[in-house]
């Protein structure tokens, strides 16, 4: 049986409406349980901060900002202008609220706040903030404050237009719109952002940056100060640089593959979150449906790791930089990487090395037996009894090149070293007569030979000079090959290479992770050492007296004794890119001395 | 005035007020040729002393600041040619002993030493140190010293003078350009004397008189037989009264710039003489004649390269990084610790050509510039001067009124552009 013509007409204008307006249609104010949720996901990014003002409570109330504010910096800084207009703005902020500036940033920024930011249709930036304050009475009681503030410093009283969307109250002053949305305060220059951001708030939509596919990879339990959220490809000026063509191959080495992960990347994140120990940086490229393009593999190898990159670290190092690459397939693939130019001078490049290698080709008998990893370490020197120490007093420096097979491939690598030397010598004989020739010395350690040029320095001078912080040596070890500055940090590095054995025996690959670390108690201790030097290059490239420029040097190794290290890593997970940044802190108030 | 006088009277002491006035124009063209530029507080220190004790204060010796000493240490352990040269050029700007320096730059384009073929700055830097020590002492113990200098025996091909088969450089230098002149010994003076200095060669970057090398036989210079070795031909060569007035007149040359007559080199060469070969005591009678503060001594020596860029930055109390100002110098034609050949820079008007003079320029706009690289002067300072503070500071002695008026119509208060046009004056070209 069907309905009588009225009812099912009236059926139809109901079912019809429910669907125009959708089913999710609420009159009921929801509960906000991220801002996300209540960001139109029209966004192209958005930034969002959490507990500032509980941070910024706990870093004003701690014993550490108190030794820094004691050391020099920090009463440089006391006695400067900058912190002089800090004081004089808070005051200002007290007097025309008559509230604790801390108290009022707490209130209304301190829980929660997101900005996010959209293009307009005419070309122009809308943006959008939304902050959570305790309750809806603290909002509004920080809503009176700030229009009492605003009449007792201009004498005009804060008036506003009032307006209304479907229901519920907002506000315009100029080119602001805002409103409160219970606890939270939404404020914006466009009125449509802020009229969506009420009907996400009353669910009457569900597209929010919280529920969009391009937002929803973030993870809820990221710990973070502050995260900012970005779809690179929505911003034209960079767009068109991802994954272009570059002319230079050691920028290609080193940055071609990030820049072909933001190509196919639908968004990326950046963190920062800080505490004593250190703050920290993370940025995260999430791939699009694609995933990551092949062609990008060379950048991404995996590899097995060792115990060799823990353990030379042990042996106190001022840095490292590590890098894992495919070299061979990035060699072979280089035209997809490199303008046609750059690409033709690998090429040249590799006759020139042929040369060296005693008639191996380069690109096609040397290049396929490297391993996926090089190296660089630095190691201040070790000091010698009994003898001066040159000046400047230069960190050694060694590249470790992993290769596949060293007993077949190593023997190329030592000829190739002799050859240089002998070059050199021949270069250097043809410039002056008189210049000491250099000589290729071996010396073991332990059961490896290791090949240490002699400069023909003539021996304990009084003040010796540059050229005294050098020993070329070479070794060939375990699966490596060992280039250093110094026979002292090769002698270190043939060390931790035997007692590690070959790279691979102990965990399966996985992929690797570009690294670079400097160390902070290091690069203070060198700083140290070279401190009447680099006072003198201060004076003579900057034309400062030599008092001021040794004070430039303090407040540089006062920065030092607060920092522990510094760390970046690159690596891929599946289908994303992350890349982190950590600045260690030395927390507490033990002064730390220079070490080597 | 000095064109009624003879030789001698124009050598003789400068009487302030009864041959011109001892004032503020005096003590800058003091200033300005015994130092580098002409800052107001040496020019002041200048008027205090006197024309007579004002040359001895200049050129006594003195320790080095800690500043020198620390600069002098970092760059010598570097020990390229560009650190060596930044040395130099921080000890002329900022050095206590200017006048030294100056001096030190006379002996360093008289006896010419290249690293281009030394190759080794740190011996150049021993060399101008040498210069610096003993450049205002005895010629004779200077000569002697250049002699065994290690750059100079490698500049002068000193290894390869070896019995039966001695190399003439150093023998021929050493009578045409270091001591005696053209025309004054024969081609068998200078054979002989490179006999002499045989075996006097260097190892590991010293002095090592090679017996083996040397040659003992009996040799006849200057008309005179002998087992002479070479201090010995050093000593001839200095007993010859034509090497007074040939140093004298070099020195002349370098700190006056006036014509020298026949007349007047002999009246040098007795200088020389009554100076014991003393040549800072020299020099002193050569910057307190007469001549010296005669109307056509004033600004008559256009600058070197390095006398326009320390001398401008001195006299507008500029710091600058040395680092920066032997590339300035070397653009206007200067490339200090490089001498182009044996005889040193050509001087005078061989200074400016189209290219060294826009580098001239050049390093004049810099002046106004606001980089980290540029000079950085004291505007505030100079504002407090004014433009007549300025202008005295600059040309203590005045300025053609036409070209004054012309400087202040163009640049009217912009202080920068002033200075800029002043250093860039004809005038401000010459010392």
């Amino acid at each position: 049986m069907q309905p009588p013509p009225v009812l099912r007409s009236l059926l139809l204008f109901t079912i019809s409406l429910a669907l125009l307006r959708g089913p999710l249609k609420s009159e009921e104010l929801q509960k906000c349980e991220k801002l996300a949720s209540w960001t139109p996901a029209s966004v192209i990014g958005y930034a969002e901060a959490k507990n500032l003002g509980a941070r910024l409570r706990s870093l004003l109330d701690s014993p550490q900002l108190k030794r820094m504010l004691d050391s020099r910096l920090g009463k440089a800084y006391l006695q400067g202008e900058d912190y002089s207009e800090l004081v004089e703005n808070l005051e200002n902020i007290e007097k025309a609220t008559g509230q604790d500036p801390l108290n009022l940033f707490n209130d209304l920024l301190g829980k929660e706040v997101l900005l996010g930011s959209r293009l307009s249709f005419a070309g122009g930036q809308e943006t959008l903030l939304l902050a959570r304050a305790g309750s809806p009475e603290t909002l509004a009681k920080s809503r009176k404050t700030f229009a009492q503030a605003f009449e007792a410093s201009t004498g005009f009283p804060f008036e506003t237009r009032k307006l209304d969307h479907e229901g519920h109250a907002f506000e315009q002053i100029g080119d602001l719109w805002f409103s409160e949305l219970g606890e939270i305060l939404a404020a914006t220059n466009s009125k449509k952002l802020l009229e969506e951001t009420i009907d996400l708030a009353y669910e009457r939509t569900e597209k929010s940056a919280g529920n969009s596919p391009f937002f929803s990879q973030l993870s809820d339990k990221d710990d973070f100060l502050i995260r900012v959220s970005i779809r690179p490809t929505f911003i034209p000026v960079l767009a068109g640089e991802f994954g272009r063509k570059l002319d230079n191959p050691v920028q290609s080495l080193l940055l071609s593959g990030l820049s072909g992960a933001l190509r196919n990347c639908k968004l990326l994140s950046a963190t920062i979150d800080s505490s004593w120990s250190g703050i920290d940086l993370g940025i995260a490229l999430h791939a699009d449906d694609r995933g990551f393009d092949e062609k990008y593999a060379p950048f991404f190898p995996k590899t097995p790791q060792s115990e060799f990159q823990h353990s030379i670290h042990k042996r106190g190092l001022l840095g490292s930089i590590r890098l894992s690459r495919d070299i061979y397939g990035w060699w072979e693939n280089s035209r997809a990487f490199l303008e046609p130019q750059a690409a033709g001078s690998l090429a040249q490049f590799s006759a020139a090395l042929s040369m060296f290698f005693g008639g191996l080709n380069f690109q096609d008998e040397v290049l396929p037996q490297l391993g996926k990893t090089i190296s660089l370490v630095f190691r201040n020197p070790l000091k010698q009894e009994g003898e001066s120490s040159p000046s400047p007093l230069i960190p050694g420096g060694a590249l470790i090149i992993e290769l596949k097979d060293t007993k077949k491939f190593g023997r190329p690598f030592i000829v190739a070293f002799n050859s240089l030397v002998s070059i050199l010598n021949i270069t250097r004989m043809q410039q002056d007569s008189n210049a000491p020739s250099m000589l290729v010395r071996p010396e073991k350690v332990g059961k490896v030979d290791c090949y240490r040029v002699d400069l023909g320095l003539p021996a304990n001078p009084k003040n010796p000079g540059i050229e005294y912080n050098f020993s070329p040596s070479l070794a060939v070890t375990g699966n490596r090959v060992i280039l250093g500055s110094t026979f002292d940090l090769v002698k270190i590095l043939v060390e931790e290479s035997e007692k590690s054995g070959e790279a691979g025996k102990t965990v399966a690959p996985s992929y690797a992770r570009d690294r670079i670390y400097i160390d902070g108690r290091a690069l203070r201790s060198i700083l140290g050492a070279n401190v009447d030097f680099l006072a003198a290059q201060q004076v003579v490239s900057k034309g400062i007296s030599l008092e001021d420029a040794k004070k430039e040097l303090a407040i540089i190794g006062e920065i030092l004794s607060f920092t522990r290290n510094l760390e970046l890593e690159s690596f891929r997970e599946e289908e994303a890119v992350r890349v982190k940044l950590r600045l260690g802190l030395i927390s507490g108030n033990t002064i730390v001395e220079p070490s080597d | 005035m000095s064109a009624n006088l003879t030789a001698r009277e124009r050598l003789q002491p400068f009487r302030p007020g009864k041959d011109g006035p001892w004032n503020i124009a005096a003590a800058a063209h003091l200033a300005r040729r015994l130092t580098f530029g002409a800052p107001r507080k040496l020019v002041q220190k200048i008027l205090e002393l006197g024309p007579r004790a004002a040359p001895t204060s200049l050129l006594a010796d003195r320790d080095e600041t800690p500043e020198m000493k620390a600069v002098a240490d970092s760059q010598r352990r570097i020990g390229s040619t560009e650190s060596v040269q930044t040395w130099w050029a921080h000890r002329m700007l900022r050095g206590n002993i200017p006048a030294r320096d100056k001096l030190a730059l006379f002996w360093h384009d008289h006896f010419a030493t290249s690293d281009t073929k030394v190759r080794d700055a740190r011996l150049m830097m021993d060399q101008v140190r040498l210069f610096l020590r003993q450049g205002a002492g005895p010629f004779q113990a200077l000569l002697k010293a250049m002699a065994k200098d290690p750059a100079m025996l490698i500049w002068l091909d000193g290894n390869s003078n070896r019995k039966g088969e001695p190399n003439e450089n150093f023998a021929r230098e050493l009578m045409e350009l270091f001591s005696l002149g053209v025309g004054n010994y024969t081609e068998e003076d200078i054979k002989e004397a490179a006999r002499a200095f045989t075996g006097w060669h260097v190892k590991d970057r010293r002095f090592w008189f090679n017996q083996r090398a040397h040659d003992t036989g009996a040799k006849t210079i200057f008309g005179i037989s002998g087992n002479f070795d070479g201090n010995d031909v050093i000593r001839a060569c200095l007993q010859k009264r034509v090497c007074a007035e040939f140093i004298a007149e070099k020195l002349f040359n370098y700190y006056l710039g006036t014509p020298v007559s026949g007349e007047l080199r002999k009246a040098l060469g007795e200088l020389y003489l009554a100076s014991a070969h003393n040549i800072g005591s020299l020099v002193e009678k050569l910057v307190s004649s007469r001549e010296f503060y005669s109307a056509h001594a004033r600004r008559s020596i256009l600058s070197s390269p390095v006398d326009f860029t320390i001398g401008t930055l001195r006299t507008l109390g500029a710091a600058a990084g040395a680092e920066r100002l032997p590339v300035e110098m070397s653009r206007m034609g200067m490339d200090i610790l490089r001498p182009p050949s044996v005889k040193g820079w050509q001087k005078g008007k061989a200074w400016l050509n189209s290219n060294t003079l826009l580098s001239r320029y050049r390093f004049a706009n810099t002046l106004a510039g606001s980089t980290e690289n540029d000079p950085r002067i004291p505007w505030d300072k100079l504002k407090k001067e004014g433009v007549e503070g300025i202008f005295s500071l600059l040309f203590p002695e005045g300025l053609d009124e036409k070209i004054r008026k012309t400087i202040v119509g163009e640049t009217g208060n912009d202080l920068k552009l002033m200075v800029t046009a002043l250093v860039e004056l004809p005038e401000h070209q010459y010392i």
